[in-house]
């Protein structure tokens, strides 16, 4: 008996090193093809660890089948011999003990292989694709910037440098940035010195002159940069000093550091105009000092007096700091002032009104123009990007999608956003954001088609540009930070019965639409069956049960509630779901009422459903027979691997070599046919079930109730690969240990 | 003698049920694209049962030759002959009661929108590729456009040169024929139009979307027309008309790998190669010369110290001589072409030289058992 166990134990040992070897080859394999298919221009340097790691991966589980079904023919052909089944003593193994373990092995294996092709190579792919996509951009945002820098359009350079650092730590390309930026930015201070020799370097007596203009301001030993200047005097200034070399010479990013503005920013907490106003009047900023001193002033507060002697000592400041002003010229100063901050009241009070009335771009723009003024005043900065966030969440900046045109996406999608109601878009470009870890989705040249039950059309909302908001909403709406004439708004055209164009209308509100599935779905999705195929199980059962999902969310964003509700759904709808959630300060969202009434949510879901709130409607925009044939061809592939696995332990098992050193050394490159064999008998088996799997799907999709019918061919097939499982088995042990 | 006669039994037993299975799964297949078994033509039955009976014979040989021949040690020459001996007899009784008319080297598909058209999903149907481009189109209009050299070259090597103009290659694979159309449709040579049907039945089609360069448009109530290759989608006031190569329209519902091609394509078109001939007496000799040569084929290899390798070598000859039946049956092809006008007389002489070669195969494999390289149990 012992002198068995020593056999036994001895099969075993064989057994587990024949296939820890093969495993540990298929790794070392994995490591150098992923290394030595690299490719740089694909995958960025920096990204080489990352890639390695999710590369060698999917290579390692994509293979690991093949591998483990060549470990198992080596194993029982030529590992295990004659000798081991027979013990000293004489006797005689028998055929369970023999493949006991490597029975054990192949059940652990088919688990990993589940799990791999349900959750790592899906997660390994995933990944893979984001940075390649990254390198893509960052790649194209480099030439670009490059192209730009070489032109000397430093402005726009600037915006594909940053989006190439947004992606890549790239010292080279931060210093080139830093220049960049000097190259633009004009000095706000000169030395007097440096000023001279500006002015004597100037060859036409113009320049000089509107040099010395635009840098009036003396105090001390330093000449300032004039407070209002238009973005055209700007240019000009910068012009005149990039053709004196200024910025290539001594205007260095030492320089520019040098001349940089003190940080202006102050705490959001300080609310008080009065204290803020005194903040800013110990940092000497005269000018937004008076502007908050004049709000309290005009408060009639407390405190309005205190306001009143800062702005009179203001004035005395300034009378000093403008010694070289007469008295005629300073009182007109002073005058002007008055009026600028006049009108920073007035701009500001039309930027609220505009935030109030949702007219977000103009809002933004009216801050802008404030902070033209005076960029140092809060009030205008905490507008400004208040209503730069109100408009990203509604709409995608002009810049932004223009910039992302450059990059490769997909073209001509089409799905169905209900029974009635069709979408198309010319193309669809994905962007992984770095900052906020998601993909984003710009789409160009939209269109909404909507008609009747008797297929005529009766509108089409068409909007040029297009983003998706978190997964199944989608904006139609354009606005530009740059440009304030540029406001891209959906047009809808709607059609009679004969099909003539009846108006044409600008959509204002509700250009914010749901579209049925999830963007990545779609967006990765095609009428391939490959593609299906990739997916994991669980994400193909979603997907085959789309049509019939009807969720009550338990919890809303606030975003979705009070942006998405208000412009997407009718009054009654908003009351209706207004009624089942409630706010809930701590995490800002809101929820559902535990004691909300069945009919009350009823009723909600029935109008949440008609207006498209919810995720529920049908996916037309795939064929729905791949997912079917895929799901049934990913279960019958997980069953594959025990079931080859057993039918070739008998393979081997009877057409096995007695001992390894019975097989003539001529012959031993022969050895080199085995992976081939197995390889492709896989691909051969593959190929047959995808080919049957389809079968069943095509029949399935004819029947009068599909679903039924899937139903039970998936039961055939899990049926049909138990009998296969269980005859393996007993066509094993029908073998004999000789 | 008796272990004899039971390995007859057994070789009958063992090609009904291969027979059986095969067939079930063709005509399932080919019912997933009929729609319904009531409505399978009787042609197409035919069709399905000869596909099965010489490819289910085929299998039996080898999976004969792989079981019971090895442990026969009696009349071993003799059992050797049971399969081919067999599958003859099989063959020329079933030919006896087909008429071999209408048969092709595909699947005839009966005129049912159901079959080409799937309900709710978005089909983007792509024209066949035209044949022949001017050179001017080809290297302005296609070439300049492809942006990486590898496709540029790769379009190229599907392409010959001849008379001023390109001409797509005459046998190349759907796999490749597919992808050259990928390119061209990818730099927008030729436009996608989509298609989204409902309510299809076998002569109607309830509604149609149509999306063609951004532009989506409508239509109900069309009837379906069918020619010989094309099928004719129009609409009640003629206001649409719509015609679709039956072919490309069957392309874009199924998958398409070269793997997948090959093994399809030698399914279907196993059985043609054999039933060519007019009279059954040539289908029979035919057969029985293929059989003999299969028969000797699957044992080239012999080498008893690892059998799994002999298995091995033996199924991938197997599996390319297989495959590789269009490329013997081109030189019966050219046998065909001799100025003899006795179809039995070619088929005759073409069944000869195919046992030749087999009766060679053998002799050589006795040879090599006899001096030692080949070792037997």
């Amino acid at each position: 008996m012992a002198q068995i166990d020593a056999n036994i134990h001895h099969i075993r040992r064989k057994t587990l090193l024949t296939y820890a070897v093969s495993l540990a080859i298929l790794l070392a394999v994995s490591f150098f093809l992923a290394y030595f298919r690299y490719n740089r221009n694909v995958y960025h340097i920096q990204f080489f660890r990352s890639y390695l790691h999710n590369m060698m991966g999917k290579t390692f589980f994509e293979n690991m089948f093949f591998v483990t079904m060549t470990a198992t023919v080596f194993c029982y052909t030529l590992i295990v011999g004659r000798g081991d089944v027979i013990s000293k003593s004489g006797q005689r193994l028998l055929f369970h003990q023999l493949v006991a373990s490597g029975i054990i092995i192949l059940g652990i294996l088919t688990f990993v292989n589940i799990l791999s092709s349900e959750i790592f190579i899906p997660k390994f792919n995933a990944k893979l694709d984001l940075l390649s996509n990254s390198t893509l951009r960052a790649n194209t945002a480099l030439r670009t910037a490059n192209a730009l820098y070489e032109k000397a359009d430093y402005e726009r350079s600037i915006k594909y440098y940053q989006e190439y650092l947004s992606i890549i730590n790239d010292t080279d390309i931060d210093a080139r940035l830093l220049e960049v930026k000097n190259k633009i930015n004009i000095p706000k201070q000169l030395d007097v010195s440096h000023y001279n020799r500006i002015i004597s370097r100037l060859s036409g007596r113009s320049d000089a002159e509107f040099i010395e203009t635009m840098y009036q301001r003396k105090v001390n030993n330093m000449r300032y940069i004039n407070a209002n200047v238009s973005d055209d005097e700007r240019r000009r200034v910068w012009t005149i000093l990039n053709d004196i070399d200024f910025f290539g010479g001594d205007y260095t990013v030492e320089g520019q550091l040098k001349y940089a503005v003190s940080d202006s920013s102050v705490s959001d907490k300080i609310t008080n105009y009065s204290e803020l106003a005194d903040i800013y009047f110990d940092r000497h900023d005269y000018l937004t000092a008076w502007y908050y001193y004049q709000y309290t002033v005009e408060k009639h507060t407390a405190e309005s007096r205190k306001a009143q002697d800062r702005i009179n000592k203001i004035k005395v400041f300034l009378r000093e700091e403008y010694a070289d002003m007469d008295d005629a010229q300073f009182e007109s100063f002073i005058r002007e002032t008055q009026t600028k901050i006049n009108g920073m009241y007035n701009l500001k009070n039309r930027g609220a009104k505009y935030l109030a009335d949702n007219q977000y771009q103009k809002a933004f723009f009216t801050f802008s123009d404030i902070l033209s003024i005076n960029s140092n005043l809060r009030d205008a900065s905490i507008g400004q990007s208040k209503s730069l966030a109100l408009l990203r969440s509604i709409g995608v900046d002009y810049n932004e999608i223009n910039q992302v045109r450059n990059y490769s996406g997909k073209s001509n999608f089409v799905f169905m956003l209900n029974d009635n109601r069709l979408i198309t878009a010319k193309t669809i470009i994905k962007v992984y954001d770095m900052n906020t870890l998601h993909n984003n989705y710009y789409m160009y040249d939209v269109s909404i088609w909507e008609y009747d039950d008797y297929h005529n059309v009766k509108s089409v909302i068409h909007s040029e540009y297009g983003q998706i908001k978190d997964d199944i909403r989608c904006t139609l709406y354009c606005f530009s930070t740059a440009d304030r004439s540029l406001e891209f708004f959906p047009t809808k055209t709607t059609y009679d019965i004969n099909g003539k164009a009846l108006s044409d209308n600008v959509i204002k509100d509700n250009f914010i639409i749901n579209i049925p599935v999830g963007i990545n779905t779609l967006y990765n999705f095609s009428n391939s069956y490959d593609k299906a195929l990739e997916c994991s199980l669980i994400q193909l059962i979603r997907l085959s049960r789309m049509d019939k999902i009807v969720i009550t969310p338990a919890s809303l964003t606030k975003y979705e509630v009070e942006v998405i509700a208000k412009n997407t759904l009718s009054p009654e709808a908003r009351k209706a779901l207004e009624a089942v959630y409630y706010y809930h300060e701590a995490d800002m969202c809101y929820h559902l009422r535990s004691n909300a009434k069945k009919s009350e949510i009823d009723l909600m879901m029935t109008h949440l459903t008609k207006e498209n709130f919810i995720n529920h409607t049908k996916a037309l925009g795939f064929e729905k027979k791949f997912i079917k044939a895929a799901i049934l061809d990913q279960i019958s592939r997980m069953f594959l691997f025990i079931v080859l696995g057993l039918f070739l332990i008998t393979l081997s098992w009877r057409t096995k070599a007695d001992y390894i050193g019975m097989i003539p050394a001529a012959q031993m490159p022969l050895l080199v046919l085995i992976p081939v064999f197995v390889f492709l008998m896989i691909k051969i088996l593959q190929t047959l079930i995808t080919i049957g799997m389809s079968t069943i799907s095509n029949l399935i999709t004819t029947t009068n109730n599909p679903d039924v019918a899937f139903g039970a061919a998936l039961a055939c097939v899990i049926a049909f690969w138990t009998v296969m499982a269980v005859t393996a088995m007993i066509v094993l042990a029908y073998n004999r240990a000789e | 003698m008796k272990r004899f006669l039971l390995n007859i039994v057994k070789f009958i037993i063992l090609e009904l049920i291969l027979f059986f299975i095969i067939f079930l799964g063709v005509i399932l297949i080919h019912t997933s694209n009929e729609i319904s078994a009531g409505e399978f033509s009787g042609s197409s039955l035919l069709q399905v049962f000869l596909l099965s009976l010489y490819n289910a014979s085929f299998l039996a040989i080898i999976i004969f030759c792989i079981f019971f021949v090895s442990d026969v040690t009696k009349y071993k020459t003799l059992t050797l002959f049971i399969p081919v001996v067999m599958t003859t007899l099989f063959i020329g009784v079933s030919l006896l009661f087909i008429d071999r008319s209408n048969l092709s080297d595909g699947i005839i598909l009966s005129d049912d929108a159901r079959i080409y058209f799937s309900s709710q999903s978005f089909i983007t149907y792509r024209e066949p590729l035209a044949g022949t481009f001017s050179e001017e189109e080809f290297e302005h209009h296609i070439l300049t456009v492809i942006p990486d050299e590898k496709t540029k070259l790769y379009i190229r090597s599907k392409f010959i040169y001849e008379n001023k103009s390109y001409h797509l290659k005459q046998h190349i694979l759907d796999y490749d024929y597919n992808k050259v159309s990928d390119i061209l449709y990818s730099i927008g040579y030729y436009e996608d139009v989509k298609y989204c049907f409902d309510g299809i039945t076998k002569n109607t089609i309830g509604k149609a979307t149509i999306i063609q360069d951004g532009d989506a448009k409508f239509y109900s109530n069309l009837l379906v027309t069918y020619s010989d290759r094309y099928i004719t989608v129009t609409s009640e006031d003629n206001k649409l008309s719509l015609t679709f190569d039956r072919s490309r329209l069957l392309d874009t519902n199924t998958k398409h790998t070269p793997m997948n091609d090959i093994i399809t394509s030698s399914l279907r078109g196993f059985a043609y190669h054999f039933t060519t001939p007019h009279s059954i007496i040539s289908c029979i000799i035919l057969w029985f010369g293929f059989a003999l040569l299969t028969m000797s084929v699957f044992s080239i290899v012999l080498l008893k110290s690892f059998r799994f390798i002999s298995f091995v070598i033996n199924t991938f000859v197997t599996l390319c001589f297989y495959l590789a039946l269009p490329i013997l049956m081109s030189f019966y092809g050219i046998l065909a072409k001799l100025p003899i006008n006795n179809d039995i007389f070619i088929n005759l002489l073409f069944a000869g030289i195919l046992s030749v070669a087999a009766v060679i195969l053998l002799l050589t494999n006795i040879l090599g058992i006899k001096s030692g390289i080949w070792e037997q149990d």
